[in-house]
This record gives structure tokens, C-alpha cells and sequence, in this order.
């Protein structure tokens, strides 16, 4: 019996989309929306210090972002088509949720190593714009002009580590009607609030994926890199789409931190090299919050002889079954190698074994590609507040069978020691 | 700079068979094969079956009917290497072996074809999955494959989906059996087609597990956990080495090992030895030749009340007696449903006057075991020539493995002790009582209707196109689909019948990438074979075309 086709047949692309969501953008889209705009909660050791100039605690821009990030949970499903090249490298001004999320390992002439983390986050109501009309969500153009959106509110979180524990964290939150925040699009892109930005260095590329970045953290660093080859990605969840890859980077740890405590003593004016990750996501975030029935760590990685690499894990929140961990190669060399999944991961972390190390940030082992490294926290790991739950999240080094460095996002879960009942860090 | 990176095809198909695999397991798919005894538990089942308000015929009269069951006591299945001995018998005394041969008929239940159609989409035989939430979230926006005419909350779902509510009152979306029994084919779903698109290459519990980020509330929680947990116990064992190809015989083995036969309740260790981990490939038969075919599945397996060996669809999630017997209620209108379905006609020119050729060469070389079609078959039912009673003159004949000749894998693993310990069980079960399959030594020389819009073909589908089935000699070691979907004409190979492929020189370990390798038919691999059926070898190329053309018309 054959019956006609009710539209356009996509079942594999949506099921593509949502797996492929699912291995790589839950993780991010879980990181960078939804904060609840409190400060981030330090712990022993933390040398958390807000940058001069940015709105930290304005009481009244993060009463809107939990607003619009509540609302956004009841957002229909699909206002965002799949991502399209080179538009979706843009901005994606009728998406109610943006993020861009900078991750970078960096090296200094003395051989002192940083980490630093800069996520910026964008969340209107949807179809807020301007006129107060209609969402268009579904002809985003990454490359059109940005309708000026009067509930828009753009929050900033960032840490800059060394080696050894030293760490300065920032955050504010500001609305973009007010003018000192915003996205900005068009040849180019620039998401920012308050000084703090991640942008285009130049036009977007019409024809492929080869993009110059520029990272600007007053007070912390200005960094540029380049991207010279797609990111890897796609559907998040529902319509949330996530996109990730590694930017080769430079530019220079600032010290304009004068009268704000240990600023100074973290980076005077150092030049730096190393490797960043550039996660994009945006539309109509499906959230994994904190009570939902799986959690997610992430790490991104920079391998000798393997490349850049992305592993997500996943662990349900009751304690049952068993951690699963993907590794994706966001290096298209490494694809081309044949490093493409590595579905038999193994990704250990200090909560699965109490008494870890607290500056232990696991052991990865993908047999298949003859991988076994031990992760090490620059810093010793302190927790984070992010939207509901706890995050350990910081750079690490890697070294065993392949030397490297990356970022590691671990989320504790109730089964996990008393660690992840709070904030606090993991003790040994 | 490189080029944009494409979504990764793989992934498709193992939320697919992820979000539905289990569809597989009954639906009257290439599934597992059972056998049934009246003694099969030391204490004879009920003699009317042991359904209740159920017409099902009874149990001795089952056996009876079914010619050529026996005990696999050593040399009953006639075949050298497939000899069972006294000892592997003793230890699953309800297994039961088949010979060769004629299959016999078995009066089926009558049913309701509409009452049927609206169970199969509506009903919760697979009685878990995905919290309705998440799984639209999932979605998204992106249009997906919905059935016109469908009606209810699972109207916008795609084809292969139900909704069904929990005890909890929760909003679950399962799958239905069109999972792997429909496809989409050229701009229409075809109810019944099996879908040789499929990918279980990859780890399918995977996006279950991940799903589970978009799943929150109690209820909600417990009903993914539990769809997640039967999905991760039998994943490892369902995963086959080639796109496109089915593990439904793997799915029910390991389904079957996690089951009380006596109380159909879901055993967390398996009470008998699972599946191996690398699945044999089977072929999905097309639904709309059931109404033809005396045994279900490849070897005969699936022979009885074909409505209760379809229920097997719902082992995955099915806990109690009281629940399949809910769902045997109306199993006989799902079959008379799929009995009702017909093939698509061939949607391209046909060369009549070739074709008319080719009808009298299948005669001569083909009819023997395929049956007659058309007026030669109406022809023939009127000359009384005893061919058989089913229309088009079917014979229902199951060919020995030495005649065929085809891949032997799933014969010998139905002979094997696994094999057999799954036969025992399902003789063992409420399934059984009124289902009877005895895998016999050999395969089922299936009714053609539809057949162009079948391939690859084989029981493994390993050979890409109907010109090559009939030449044995030119089958491609290694080879390729070019199709990604049934989707596009312009992928069909209309000429050969079948979809449009290229011959590789290498096989599965010279690709390191593993969605490319898992792209390539490599038949040097177990169960992959394409040798056997040599019975067009001595057509020349005029003749074999002339019978492919036949083909196109059935």
C-alpha cells in the first residue's frame, strides 16, 4: 500500500540533527545558557576578582535574563532552520538565544601556561525586535542586519588561570537596549557587553570557512586567532544548534587591572600562543537543566599526532547505567585520518573515584586510536555555580601516550561524592 | 580552507534504530525463529492454547498441521554440517527443527484490516519510549514523514512512531513497526516496505542515553530510564557491519534472553546466552507477500498463528501475560491489515513484449519454487495442476542450504546451541502457544510481488540488483550503494532493478573511516555472502533480461 508523502521527507536529517545535537551541543547549550546570573561562587584558593567596569550584580539585568531564559523553556520548538555555511558562522539576530563561548590553552615566552574562558551569552524574547513584531526566526540570515531588540540582555563570564592556581574571574550582564551591549552583524559579527567581545576580525568569508577572530577580555587578555576550516556541528536539541572548532591563536595577557587585587600578578602584558576552541550556539535552547535525567561533561582537547578533538560524556543523574563518551575530531585532517568517533572512549574524571586528586582532571583512553593520556588541571578544579548546578570547569595539560592541553567541564551528579552536593571543590 | 563540513549520515539511523529498534523483534520482519512442543515445560500447555476468549487453533492440531517438525535429534535436518546432537537437544528439549520442503498452511484468525491499520498506529505494543517532550524537542521544527490521513496526537509524528500514555499518565512516543517495515519510496511512504536505508552500524543506545538531557520530572525520568535501560541491554548485541542491513534476528535473541518464558517478565541478566555482538545482516521481506507465505520468516521460522508471532514486537517492553494477551486482542486485525497491503507497481516504461518473453523463461527456470503471477497463475489454479491453493500459485517451498546454496550463516546459528536455546525458549513461552517456527536447513524461496522495489537482494541483501541475482558469476565481491535513500528515482537502477551501486576493489579494512567503511558490502565478511542461488547462471543476457523485465511487472 502506498500513500503520498505528507511533505518533505527528512526523517534522517532530523534524526541526524538530533543526534549529532545530542553528542555535541547539549553539553554547550547547557554551559552557556541560562545562567542565573548570580556571581560565580569560588572557593579556597580562587582569586576571583570582577574587571573594572563591568556591571557585575545589576540586580535588575539579571532579573531579566531569568526571566527571559524561564521563558524560554516554554519557547515552541523550531524557529531556527538547520545550519547553513558560511551564514551560520554569523549571527543569528531572530534566534531568542546566542551564545559564543571562547576556550583557549596559551603559552608564554617563559613557558608559563594559562587558560582562559570567555562566554558570551545573548537572550531576547523571541520576535522582540525592535518594532515589537512577529518573530521571523524562520529566515534567520546569520548575514542580515540585526534588528535592534529592546529585551535583549547580554551577560559575560570569563576565568583567566596559570598554572599553579592563580585565577581571575569576571562577569556582567547588560541589556542591549541600553547600548554597551550587543550584536553586532552584517560583513561581520561581534557579540559583546561591556568591553568584552567575541568578533570577526574581518568580513565573513561569502564562500567557505576560514574566519579571523578576536577575543577582547578587559583586564584579562586580547587574543586573535584563526580559524582556518569549519567548525564541526549542527542540531543541538529541538531547534538549538551548536557548532564548535579549534582557532589557532596569539595576541597578549593584560594587566590593566591597577587597584584590583592580584590582576596584576597574573599577567603583566605577556605574550601568548596556543590553541582555542570557538563553541557557537544558538536558537530556541532545549535546556538539560539540572534535573534532567542525564548529565553532561565535556572536554576539549588539543592532542599531538591526533588534533583537536572534542569528548562529551554522559551520565544519568540517577547513577544508573554506564558514563558514555563520544570523541568527535573538530580537524578535519584528523576526520580525513580517520579519527572520527571514537564511540569506545573511556573518559575517567575525579568524581567517578573518591579521593582523586583534586588537580586530577581524569584519564582519557580511546583504545581504537591508541590513546591514553592523563589529564591535569592547571589550577586545582573550583566549582562554579552555572544556572542550578554545580560545574568544575578549567584548562588542563595532557601527557602520556599524546601530549596536550584543552579544557575540561566536569558536572557532578547526586551519586557522585559529596562534592557535587554544593559548590565546593573536591577534596582528596 | 576546507569544505563545509555535511552532517554525519551515520548518526541517523542510530537515533533511528535507537528511538525504535525494537520494532524488529515481531512485525512480521526477518526475525527470530521458535518452534513450539506440547511438552515443552514438562506440563502440556492449555490444548486451546492457553489464550483466553481467543480463537487460536489448538496445540495439537498445530502440530499436526505443521508437516516436517521435529525434535533436532542428530541427522534430522538432513544437512552435513548442521547435525545436532543428543546432547545439545537434551538440554533444550522444546527446540524443534524443520525439514525441507513444502510448508504447510495453517488457518489464520480472521481479522479487521481498518481495525488493524488504526492498532498499528495507534496501539502500545511497544509499550516504552521517549517522554513526548523530549522526543518533539528533539525534532524540532524539521518536517518529518507523517502518514496522510492519520489521525489523533501521532498525526504529526513521523510514520514509524506512536504515542501511547504510561500507566503514569505519561506522554510517551514509541515505535511502531513501519520502523523498519515502511519506507519512503520515491515521494510516497510504502506501508510494508522494508527499509534497507537503515543504519545499526553504530552503538544505538547512544542517543537514548543522551536524549535523556531534554527528559526531567519524576515520571518522566523513570518511564526514559526504563525505555534506556532495555535499549543498552541488548544494543551491543544489534549492531551489524553494513548500512542498510537488519539485526532483527539478533534483536530478538537478545530480547529473548532477558525474558521469563513463563512470565514474560524482564530479566535483568540474561537467562540465557545472548547473541553475538556483530549481528548476521538479514533482509526485511515486504509485508505485502504475507498473505502468500505459510511461514514468516526466512527458514520457515514464524508458522502458526502468524498474529501472535507478530506480537513479538512487543518483547522489548512487554512485562506480563496480562499485557500480550491485551495486545493479542487485537493482533489479528494488524495481520489482517498487512494482508490486505499491495505492492507498488513498477513506476517506470516496461518493455511488454520482453517482459512476455521473460514470462515464459520464469516459467521454465523460476515458477518451480517462486510461484506463478498474474493470469499464469489464475491459468494454472484453474488447470488444477496442484501447484498449491494460494493465489498466483505459490508453493511455499523451503529450499535446502546444499540447493540454494546462499549464505548459511543464520541456519547454522538456528542449528547452533543458542540457536537452539531461543527456539526453546519461544516454545517455552506465551508466544508459543499458539506461534510455531521450526527453522528448517535452509531458506524460503520467497514470493516475488513487488520485487523491484526490494532490493538488494538475498536473504542478506547482498547482491545490489536483479540482473546480478541472476548471474552469480558477476556478483561484486565488494560494493556500494549509491542511494542514501529511497527517496530519488534518479538512485534506482531501473534497467537491473535495483538501487544504483558501484563495485569497489577493496573490502571493509582498507576504508579507515569508519561511516565510509560501514558504507561498503564487503561479502567476504561472516553472513555477508552473495554465492548461491546460481539458478539464472545458464540464461544468456538476452534471456536474463527478458526475465528481469517479467520481474519489473509483479
Amino acid at each position: 500500500m502506498a500513500v503520498p508523502l505528507h511533505g518533505d521527507h527528512r526523517a534522517r536529517n532530523v534524526l541526524r540533527r538530533a543526534a549529532l545535537g545530542l553528542a555535541l551541543g547539549c553539553a554547550a547549550l547547557a554551559s552557556a545558557g541560562c545562567d542565573d546570573g548570580a556571581d560565580p561562587e569560588g572557593a579556597g584558593g580562587d582569586v576571583a576578582a570582577d574587571a573594572p567596569g563591568a556591571a557585575t550584580g545589576d540586580g535588575a539585568a539579571d532579573a531579566v535574563l531569568e526571566r527571559l531564559a524561564a521563558s524560554l523553556g516554554d519557547a515552541p520548538a523550531g524557529q531556527v532552520p538547520a545550519p547553513r555555511w558560511p551564514e551560520d558562522l554569523g549571527a543569528h539576530p531572530n534566534a531568542p538565544f546566542e551564545a559564543r563561548e571562547w576556550l583557549s590553552v596559551l603559552r608564554d615566552a617563559e613557558g608559563e601556561v594559562w587558560g582562559l574562558h570567555q562566554r558570551i551569552v545573548r537572550v531576547a524574547p523571541p520576535g522582540a525586535g525592535a518594532d515589537g513584531g512577529a518573530a521571523d526566526g524562520g529566515a534567520t540570515d546569520g548575514r542580515a542586519r540585526s534588528p535592534w531588540r529592546y529585551g535583549a540582555v547580554v551577560r559575560v563570564d570569563g576565568t583567566l588561570e596559570r598554572a599553579g592556581g592563580e585565577r581571575r574571574r569576571w562577569s556582567a550582564t547588560e541589556r542591549e537596549a541600553v547600548g554597551l551591549a550587543g550584536l553586532a552583524t552584517g560583513p561581520s559579527f561581534s557579540l559583546g557587553v561591556l568591553g568584552h567581545e567575541v568578533a570577526s576580525a574581518g568580513a565573513l568569508p561569502d564562500d567557505g570557512c576560514g574566519v579571523d577572530w578576536r577575543v577582547v577580555a578587559p583586564g584579562a587578555a586580547r587574543l586573535d586567532g584563526v580559524q582556518d576550516h569549519c567548525p564541526e556541528g549542527g542540531a543541538a536539541a529541538g531547534a538549538a544548534f551548536a557548532i564548535a572548532g579549534p582557532v589557532a591563536t596569539s595576541g597578549t595577557l593584560v594587566a590593566e587591572v591597577e587597584g584590583q587585587g592580584r590582576g596584576a600578578e597574573l599577567a603583566p602584558d605577556r605574550a601568548v600562543r596556543g590553541v582555542s576552541w570557538l563553541r557557537s550556539s544558538w536558537g530556541a535552547p532545549a535546556l538539560p537543566g539540572a534535573g534532567a535525567a542525564v548529565s553532561f561533561d565535556r572536554a576539549a582537547l588539543a592532542l599531538e599526532g591526533l588534533g583537536a578533538v572534542e569528548l562529551v560524556r554522559s551520565r544519568r543523574t540517577s547513577g544508573r547505567g554506564r558514563p558514555r563518551t563520544t570523541l568527535v575530531a573538530l580537524d578535519p585532517r584528523a576526520r580525513e585520518a580517520g579519527v572520527v568517533a571514537g564511540l569506545e572512549t573511556s573518559w575517567t574524571l575525579p568524581g567517578d573515584a573518591p579521593g582523586t586528586d583534586v588537580r586530577d582532571a581524569g584519564r582519557l583512553r580511546v583504545p581504537a586510536l591508541g590513546v591514553d593520556v592523563a589529564l591535569r588541571a592547571l589550577s586545582p578544579v573550583v566549582a562554579e555555580r552555572d544556572a542550578l548546578e554545580s560545574v568544575f570547569r578549567g584548562a588542563v595539560v595532557a601527557s602520556g601516550t599524546h601530549r596536550g592541553a584543552g579544557f575540561v567541564e566536569h558536572r557532578p551528579i547526586a551519586s557522585d561524592r559529596p562534592a557535587a552536593d554544593d559548590a565546593q571543590p573536591p577534596t582528596s | 580552507m576546507s569544505a563545509p563540513v555535511a552532517p554525519r549520515a551515520r548518526r541517523a539511523a542510530v537515533l533511528a534504530a535507537a528511538l525504535t529498534l525494537v520494532a524488529a523483534a515481531g512485525c512480521g520482519g526477518g526475525g527470530g525463529d521458535a518452534a513450539r512442543s506440547p511438552t515443552a515445560t514438562g506440563a502440556p500447555p492449555d490444548p486451546a492454547g492457553g489464550t483466553d476468549g481467543v480463537d487460536v487453533p489448538p496445540v495439537p492440531a498445530l502440530v499436526a498441521e505443521s508437516a516436517g517438525v521435529s525434535e533436532p535429534a542428530p541427522g534430522a535436518v538432513g544437512v552435513a554440517n548442521l547435525a545436532v546432537d543428543a546432547a545439545r537437544t537434551a538440554a533444550f528439549p522444546a527446540a524443534r527443527v524443520a525439514a525441507a520442503g513444502p510448508l504447510p498452511a495453517h488457518p489464520q484468525r480472521p481479522g479487521d484490516p481498518a481495525r488493524g491499520r488504526e492498532a498499528l498506529l495507534g496501539e502500545d505494543y511497544v509499550a516504552c519510549g521517549i517522554p513526548e517532550g523530549a522526543y518533539r524537542r528533539l525534532l524540532g521544527d524539521a518536517p518529518v514523514p507523517t502518514l496522510p490521513g492519520r489521525e489523533g496526537p501521532a498525526a504529526d509524528l513521523p510514520f514509524f512512531n506512536n504515542r501511547i500514555v504510561n500507566d503514569d499518565g505519561v506522554a510517551l512516543v514509541t515505535n511502531n513497526c513501519l520502523t523498519c517495515h515502511g519506507t519512503p519510496l520515491f515521494g510516497e511512504i510504502v506501508v510494508g516496505l522494508g527499509n534497507e536505508f537503515l543504519d545499526f552500524t553504530d552503538d544505538a543506545s547512544l542517543a537514548v542515553e543522551r536524549a535523556g538531557a531534554l527528559v526531567s520530572g519524576e515520571a518522566e525520568i523513570a518511564a526514559w530510564e526504563r525505555y534506556a535501560d532495555r535499549v543498552a541491554a541488548i544494543a551491543p548485541h544489534m549492531r551489524t557491519r553494513t548500512v542498510g542491513t537488519n539485526p532483527a534476528n539478533n534483536i530478538t535473541f537478545a530480547l529473548i534472553a532477558h525474558r521469563d518464558p513463563e512470565t514474560n517478565a524482564w530479566l535483568e541478566e540474561p537467562a540465557v546466552a545472548l547473541p553475538p555482538t556483530e549481528a548476521a545482516p538479514v533482509s526485511v521481506p515486504p509485508w505485502w507477500r504475507m498473505k502468500k507465505k505459510h511461514a514468516m520468516f526466512w527458514m520457515g521460522e514464524g508458522r502458526g498463528d502468524h498474529a501472535r508471532i507478530m506480537m513479538a514486537a512487543s518483547i522489548l517492553c512487554s512485562d506480563s501475560i496480562e499485557e500480550l494477551e491485551e495486545i493479542d486482542a487485537y493482533a489479528p486485525d494488524v495481520r489482517a491489515f498487512i494482508d490486505s497491503i499491495e505492492p507498488p507497481p513498477w513506476p517506470f516504461e516496461l518493455d511488454e513484449a520482453l517482459a512476455a518473453r521473460g514470462e515464459g523463461l520464469f516459467g521454465t527456470h523460476c515458477a518451480g519454487c517462486h510461484g506463478r503471477y498474474g493470469d499464469a497463475g489464475v491459468e494454472a489454479a484453474a488447470a488444477g495442476t496442484g501447484e498449491g491453493t494460494d493465489p498466483g500459485r505459490y508453493p511455499n517451498l523451503l529450499i535446502p542450504l546444499e540447493v540454494v546454496g546462499t549464505d548459511p550463516t543464520l541456519v547454522e546459528h538456528a542449528y547452533s546451541e543458542a540457536g537452539l536455546s531461543y527456539t526453546d525458549w519461544f516454545n517455552r513461552s506465551w508466544y508459543g502457544r499458539a506461534g510455531l517456527a521450526a527453522a528448517g536447513p535452509g531458506y524460503v524461496a520467497p514470493p516475488l510481488d513487488g520485487i523491484w522495489a526490494t532490493a538488494p537482494y538475498g536473504h542478506n541483501g547482498s547482491v545490489p540488483n536483479l540482473t546480478l541475482w541472476l548471474d552469480s558469476t558477476a556478483r561484486p565481491r565488494h560494493w556500494r550503494s549509491l542511494a542514501r535513500s529511497a527517496e530519488d528515482p534518479a538512485d534506482f537502477d531501473a534497467v537491473n532493478v535495483g538501487w544504483r551501486h558501484e563495485t569497489l576493489d577493496a573490502g571493509q579494512d582498507a576504508y579507515a573511516d569508519p561511516a565510509e567503511r560501514a558504507r561498503v558490502y564487503d561479502t567476504t565478511l561472516p553472513g555477508h555472502d552473495n554465492g548461491g542461488h546460481r539458478f539464472g547462471d545458464g540464461l544468456d543476457a538476452d534471456e536474463r533480461a527478458a526475465v528481469v523485465e517479467y520481474l519489473k511487472s509483479l
